[in-house]
């Protein structure tokens, strides 16, 4: 979803790329609108800087300048209020040796697993939603409502829902199916399966509205067309409409394995605390616990240099994807 | 945004054929409604009656549940405090955003890109790796353990959405002709501005001030790190050093999980429209 750049009719270039692009729009166009104003130009900057200047300083003294201090200290043996140390590649090494960094990294793993399913149950129930169902706006509306809750308070709600006694267990022993009853999130092999099914659960909603919006700007003359030329309604999903939804499902899976590496530590904060043992634990969870419970700083700004590594890794990857898709 | 989408499937379908649709309609919802039924069910229960009675009506209604999870983790206090951080949160995002957005919306500066990529870092980077170090600075002037100060550091963190949600509603929704009648009858930027532009985006302002209290409402990261003392917690730290303890019956957990979510509730029940067109636009970009 680009936002539409602010360029009234009159103004807009016939060149389509440029607007896609969204950048150097002005460059012809407004030469002779700079000329005009080049007397008021300090002006303006000064004028502008109290509209944006607030908000950039805000930013970097609370998320820029943080992250970079922090990172810049992954080569010290960081401690806070004391001598740091330098250390150069120790805290990375440290890591990379660590069991219990690499078992993390192979949870992280075993969670993206979970991307086939967060995008194959949303896209389905757009698609369904989307053909003649009665009450679908109801029914989306519905399925939306996990999305307001945060991570955190829905770790909170499914602690007493996964509990050995709980809902989950005392459906299915209602059910006739006592013996499906597990220890979801005590047992160490469960727990992640667990974690991806309620990862699912928490953002098909968010994934259907996104998904109907996707589905609604697809042509209808192009489904007409397909229907007039007598291609079935399996044709027509196929053929017309997945096509159609191509660069926001790229959208959707990068967004989804941002995830697990971005929005992970409410679920495990508050529903398993990383167990049993380490086997439910995140990477920002791990940072966390490092940094604020073990107060290994240094360690802690490595593990996050990771961390920025690997989300970096999945967005170029996903940009390209989509890029590759969207115009091709 | 959303329309019914007649045109995908041919006319003229059997009635049964409908049928079935709204039936599967019904059962995808079913899943999403159920565990919000028992945690409403389970809360009121005593806990002889969950029992017999994991799933049904309880019977007797009891409010002790709730009174527990009150009691034992000073929800009260909590839910003062998470109202303070999520209120500046508000205040200080709509300050920083409304401004930042009109300008992008009425410049023709190339550098507007630049303002909104550099917002745009905020949402890239991973939280965690910016606050553990904004902590440590904090810690060492003393602004740890301070709701205000959480709240200042939710209205910055959700600035790319109040920025994002602003700007696209201005560039689209105040045609430059308007800016450019404005100029010429002499009204100064800072007077269409306020007498423009923030009235004319007075849902917009809404939907970002109700989506950015649900966020401060919801977060337990930056709260984890920031409120080391157990008495400025906000509500999500207050919920879960409860749900964890050992040995806490799982009704006084549905009880303190839904004490917990109530304003989100009450607001979604208001805001609902805002709230979904917001989110969407804003994971979606």
């Amino acid at each position: 979803m680009s936002d539409g750049e602010p360029i009234s009719g009159a103004r807009r270039r016939k060149s389509r790329r440029s607007s896609l692009t969204g950048k150097s729009d002005e460059q012809g166009v407004h030469q002779t609108d700079r000329r005009r104003t080049a007397t008021r130009s300090w002006r303006e900057g000064l004028a502008a800087c109290m509209y944006i200047a607030p908000l950039l300083l805000a930013v970097v003294v609370i998320v820029v300048g943080p992250a970079i201090y922090g990172l810049s200290h992954s080569v010290f043996n960081w401690q806070p209020g004391g001598s740091s140390p330098f250390t150069g590649v120790a805290n990375y090494t440290t890591l990379a040796r660590s069991p219990t960094f690499r078992s993390i990294l192979v949870n992280e793993g075993v969670y993206l697993l979970g991307l086939p399913l967060w995008t194959l149950l949303p896209v389905a129930i757009a698609v369904f939603l989307f053909s003649r169902v009665r009450a679908a706006a109801a029914v989306r509306a519905v399925i939306f409502l996990p999305a307001v809750v945060s991570p955190a308070l829905l770790g909170v709600m499914f602690s007493p829902i996964l509990a050995p006694t709980g809902l989950v267990n005392a459906t299915l022993s209602k059910l006739g199916l006592g013996f499906l009853a597990q220890a979801w999130i005590e047992n160490p092999t469960l727990v992640k399966p667990t974690i991806i099914v309620l990862l699912a659960w928490a953002n098909v909603g968010l994934g259907v509205a996104i998904f109907t919006a996707a589905l609604t700007s697809i042509q209808p003359e192009l489904l007409d067309a397909a229907e007039v030329f007598g291609a079935s309604s399996r044709q027509r999903l196929v053929h017309v409409i997945l096509p159609g939804l191509r660069r926001t499902l790229v959208l959707w899976m990068t967004f989804q394995a941002l995830g697990v590496f971005l929005w992970l530590f409410g679920y495990i904060f508050t529903l398993t605390s990383g167990g049993p043992g380490s086997s439910s634990e995140s990477l920002d969870y791990d940072i966390f616990t490092n940094t604020i419970t073990n107060g290994l700083y240094g360690l802690g700004a490595a593990e996050s240099m990771y961390l920025l590594a690997i989300v970096i890794l999945i967005a170029v990857i996903g940009w390209r994807l989509g890029r590759r898709w969207s115009y091709d | 945004m959303i329309r019914s989408g007649s045109e995908l499937v041919g006319r003229g379908k059997k009635r049964t054929k409908v049928t079935l649709r709204t039936t599967i309609a019904f059962l995808i919802c079913v899943p999403f409604v159920y565990p919000f039924y028992f945690l409403v069910v389970t809360a009121f229960k005593s806990n002889s009656d969950y029992i017999h009675n994991e799933l049904g009506i309880p019977h007797p209604f009891v409010i002790t549940q709730f009174l527990t999870a009150w009691r034992s983790v000073d929800l009260g206090q909590a839910m003062i405090d998470s109202t303070i951080a999520a209120t500046v949160s508000v205040i200080v995002l709509i300050v920083l955003t409304a401004p930042a957005a009109e300008w992008c919306a009425r410049t023709r500066s190339r550098r507007k890109s630049i303002v909104l990529g550099i917002v745009a870092v905020v949402w890239m980077v991973p939280v965690i790796i910016w606050i553990i170090p904004l902590f440590v600075e904090l810690s060492v002037v003393h602004l740890t353990n301070s709701d205000v100060v959480l709240g200042v550091v939710y209205g910055v963190a959700n600035a790319p959405l109040g920025l994002y949600l602003l700007y696209a509603y201005l560039a689209d929704a105040i045609d430059p002709q308007i800016r450019e009648a404005a100029a010429v009858d002499g009204a100064t930027p800072k007077r269409v501005f306020f007498s423009i532009s923030l009235p004319l985006s007075l849902p917009v302002l809404s939907t970002v001030a109700v989506l950015g209290f649900v966020f401060a409402w919801g977060d337990v990261l930056i709260a984890a790190v920031l409120l080391q003392s157990s008495n400025t917690w906000t509500v999500p730290l207050a919920a879960t050093s409860f749900t964890s303890r050992m040995g806490i019956a799982l009704q006084a957990e549905a009880a303190a999980a839904l004490l917990s979510m109530l304003p989100l509730a009450v607001l979604f029940v208001i805001f609902q429209k805002g709230i979904v067109r917001g989110l969407t636009v804003g994971s979606g970009r």
